[in-house]
């Protein structure tokens, strides 16, 4: 598109050269960046009228287009409103209807389903299905594999390197019979996985997909160990792990290193009718659940939607306007240090000191923990152990990798050995492999007794947890393990096929208990 | 010509609907100019004020009551002098007159008569005060003394007289140079965020897609933000003129050119720091640290610049409020006073100048 310079190479849009040719580029793209690049105080039909102006549209040009573009988006209505005050999900559409606008043939877009939930990502993957069939040309990029699935043809990159260049569907067949569910006898699937992981001869990829472990075994292998394995159809982040070499395999080495966790009480985590209330906008509205000893507990949900207001409550961040928030049967407002002293937090974008090494990090964390210079000792080195961190000492925070970024924050996060350990988005924006260890070190400590309690927007994510509640507009919608919610639906959908099925179940029951 | 429209009614729309903007733009320099009006005085103050007397004869008795009869200094008698030095270490006292007891003799004798006035010099304005009002007291007393006994004048005497500013009313003063400073403030702060927020929330990508031209973006950043500068400019002359009563003399239609040009390059400052930092919170620090502060030290409003080292000298040629301070205390107190206004003027045309191309050549058309 011209808006970076190559160090080498020549790169040809529609023809030409785009860094010579802006003005042809700019005038035949249509380009939507990250955070749609709405004016969020202006309203609808200004931003319309703004980019209509700057693209040169005629007065009669622009009337057309606007009616033809709110219609295609269903902005119709809220023309008068501010950019700022839609949702996730109209913002998007806005920011596609801006772009659309002078009919470019070609159009970028940049991570347009970020933060959005899955209703409005469905309909914008129609949209875009629909622009397609018209004749355009569309480059979506994305961290979402099963959005990739989608598509006619991708480029998949890692670390600057492109590792393939083709039909997703092309790259996925090449998988055929070589994945598998396994089923634990009892049930315990996190056992399984940490067993199936441990030996790791002759598989690709193993993870927690509900209450079953996925399984990809490496070519030519039909059977694993003793396992009963029952084949299923591959999808493309099977394929993107293989071409990626595989799944991290062994035994996470927290298993020896930690002390289990041992508490009497059954519910570590209870929020009792928690509200939030900012003004007259409700964050939260009557959010009650438990979350058991031992349990991974997921909040799931569209940005917005509460998940992080009733996570901060939960963890003393945020004054509740009504209920109660308990840890270990504390309640939080009451007993908010000891109830602290039991929770490992780590936040999103890991808040990690960036100008200070890792050294200087990990003896920040555990002095303000509190642990005395012989216990801060051992337990650094124990830390440094099991994350492999030793290479990266004398390094600052902000230069490694994001990997290495996450396993620092999560051991800073475990220096004081919580009973239960929050995640808030651990996961957005790392690569699937880094994912997956991550994931590993987490069933290890929940296999020694600790909760982890965790909110994301990655619907595959949410299979990893033991029980997930779905949040949508401020309200927990359902709570129940991945399993039983795909249940309520169908038999084998997706977990985003389910939320979306339980959210339209959800509006349409809205609108039969509102008065008529 | 339609994409430059579009992005001003753009740039208004925002503007207006911040309601920083026009707390920034009204509200800020009102909060302000009352400051500079009342607690920025450089006006005389009561200072008490310690004399002792080692002169017993008849005639001095005069001098010492013609330090009692001024407005400004309350004299406290002493005959020990080791007490009064007590006193101005306790700050009780901000300066002494010690009138030696040889004193009368020798003004008769028409030698050259001394009288020691100390001042607490800790605090430089006060001591000042007291030196000088001291010193003019003592004249004039000289004087009458003199005159009364029809004797020879003495040889020296020192007339003073305040031009411009009869009434010695410093807010008179004060407030058409504050204004610079205010103005600064204010221009600065408004447009050091508008291009950092583009880049923060997104928008500056989304905008370098369009055909828009360098040329285009800028103006549309200037353009709206002199007109509510100049608003906000009406508004402070308003205040200084019509409440606070300060007079004007010059002309307004010069003054509007004058603030204009000043405008210019404060726009220029703001929106410089900005296209640099991309970044709301850096641009802000550096357009305050480096507009606002220097315009504060270095204008020649509060410190005069004449009694500047060499090096600060020169750097305060390159601060713009400096020219307008001039041209505003100009034009309020003294009227059209072309030598000032025209040099003053071609140094902000040149500085406003220098601005625009270096934005210009800053101004991002590309990502990296």
């Amino acid at each position: 598109m011209g808006l970076l310079l190559p160090s080498c190479g020549e790169v040809k849009t529609l023809g030409v050269n785009p860094c010579e040719q802006k003005d042809f580029i700019n005038q035949n793209i249509g380009y939507m960046p990250q955070k749609f690049g709405l004016y969020e105080d202006l309203t609808v039909m200004e931003n319309l009228d703004l980019y209509a102006d700057l693209k040169g549209l005629s007065q009669d040009h622009k009337d057309k287009s606007f009616k033809t573009l709110l219609n295609f988006t269903g902005l119709g209505e809220f023309i008068s409103r501010l950019a700022g005050d839609l949702s996730g999900g109209m913002k998007q559409k806005l920011g596609l209807a801006c772009s659309l606008l002078g009919r470019p043939g070609f159009l970028v877009l940049d991570e347009p389903s970020v933060g959005v939930d899955p209703i409005s990502r469905r309909e914008l993957l129609r949209m875009v299905q629909d622009l397609c069939d018209e004749g355009m040309t569309i480059l979506w990029s994305t961290a979402y594999l099963d959005e990739a699935e989608k598509f006619s043809s991708c480029v998949l990159l890692n670390e600057g390197k492109l590792l393939y260049q083709g039909a997703p569907q092309d790259l996925t067949s090449k998988l055929e019979g070589r994945t598998f569910f396994a089923y634990a006898k009892d049930g315990k699937n996190r056992a399984l996985l940490k067993q199936i992981i441990k030996d790791g001869d002759g598989l690709t990829d193993a993870v927690i997909q509900a209450d079953s472990v996925r399984v990809v075994l490496d070519r030519g292998i039909q059977k694993y160990e003793n396992l009963d394995l029952q084949p299923t159809t591959p999808r493309f982040e099977d394929a993107v792990i293989d071409i990626l070499g595989g799944c991290p395999k062994g035994e996470s080495s927290l298993s020896h290193n930690l002390q289990i966790v041992d508490d009497a009480s059954e519910y570590v985590i209870e929020a009792d009718a928690l509200v939030k209330r900012y003004g007259s906008f409700y964050a939260v509205k009557n959010n009650t659940f438990k979350v058991k000893k031992g349990e991974i507990f997921g909040l799931l949900g569209p940005n917005g939607a509460g998940k992080s207001t009733s996570f901060k409550m939960l963890c003393g961040l945020v004054t509740p306007t009504s209920g109660t928030a308990r840890i270990m049967g504390l309640d939080i407002q009451k007993n908010l240090s000891k109830a602290r002293s039991y929770l490992g937090y780590m936040a999103q974008k890991f808040s990690l000191f960036g100008g200070l090494s890792v050294m200087q990090n990990l003896k920040f964390f555990s002095g303000i923990y509190g642990l005395n210079i012989w216990e801060q000792r051992d337990k650094i080195n124990q830390m440094v152990d099991i994350f492999d961190l030793k290479p990266y000492l004398g390094h600052n925070a902000d230069e490694l990798p994001l990997g290495f970024k996450q396993r620092l924050a999560l051991s800073c996060a475990l220096m004081h050995n919580p009973p239960i350990l929050f995640l808030d988005e651990p996961t957005s924006g790392v690569d699937p492999l880094t994912r997956r260890d991550f994931w590993n070190h987490i069933n290890t400590l929940v296999e020694k007794g600790v909760t982890v309690m965790v909110t994301t927007h990655f619907m595959d994510e949410a299979e990893y947890c033991d029980r997930i509640s779905l949040f949508y507009r401020g309200e927990a919608i359902e709570t129940g393990t991945p399993s039983e919610l795909k249940n309520k639906v169908s038999k084998d959908c997706t977990m985003e096929e389910a939320f979306i099925a339980l959210i339209e179940k959800y509006d349409r029951q809205k609108i039969q208990r509102m008065p008529a | 010509m339609t994409r430059l429209r579009a992005l001003i009614i753009k740039e208004f729309h925002q503007m207006m609907r911040d309601p920083s903007t026009l707390l920034i733009a009204f509200i800020l320099p009102m909060i302000l100019l009352c400051v500079y009006r009342f607690s920025l005085n450089l006006d005389t103050i009561t200072v008490t004020i310690g004399i002792k007397n080692e002169d017993n004869r008849a005639q001095i008795s005069s001098l010492v009551s013609a330090f009692e009869n001024t407005k400004y200094l309350i004299p406290r008698s002493y005959s020990n002098r080791a007490q009064m030095e007590r006193d101005i270490e306790k700050g009780v006292i901000r300066g002494m007159v010690i009138i030696p007891n040889d004193f009368s003799e020798k003004l008769g004798r028409s030698q050259e008569a001394q009288i020691q006035v100390i001042t607490d010099g800790s605090e430089t304005n006060t001591a000042n005060f007291v030196a000088n009002y001291s010193t003019a007291i003592i004249n004039n007393w000289l004087t009458n003394t003199y005159k009364i006994r029809g004797m020879k004048k003495p040889t020296i005497k020192v007339v003073s007289r305040f031009w411009y500013n009869e009434e010695l009313n410093s807010h008179w003063f004060v407030l058409p140079g504050a204004l610079s400073v205010i103005m600064t403030l204010v221009g600065i702060l408004l447009t050091a965020l508008v291009v950092a927020r583009e880049w923060e929330r997104g928008t500056m990508e989304a905008l370098i897609t369009t055909r828009i031209t360098k040329t285009d973006l800028l103006l549309s950043k200037y353009i709206p933000y002199f007109c509510l500068g100049m608003v906000s400019m009406a508004f402070c002359v308003f205040w200084c003129v019509v409440i606070f009563g300060v007079p004007f003399r010059g002309s307004y239609f010069l003054y509007a050119i004058v603030s204009g040009l000043f405008l210019l390059t404060l726009i220029g400052q703001g929106l410089l720091a900005s296209t640099l930092a991309k970044n709301q919170f850096t641009a802000s620090q550096a357009a305050l640290t480096g507009g606002f502060l220097p315009a504060l030290m270095l204008s020649g409003l509060v410190y005069p610049i004449s009694s500047m080292p060499t090096p600060i000298q020169f750097l305060s040629n390159f601060i713009s409020a400096k020219y307008f301070v001039g041209c505003s205390q100009n034009l309020f107190m003294a009227g059209n006073i072309w030598d000032i206004l025209i040099p003053n003027s071609i140094f902000m045309i040149i500085m406003s100048v220098i601005l625009y191309l270096l934005i210009y050549r800053y101004t991002a058309q590309r990502l990296d």
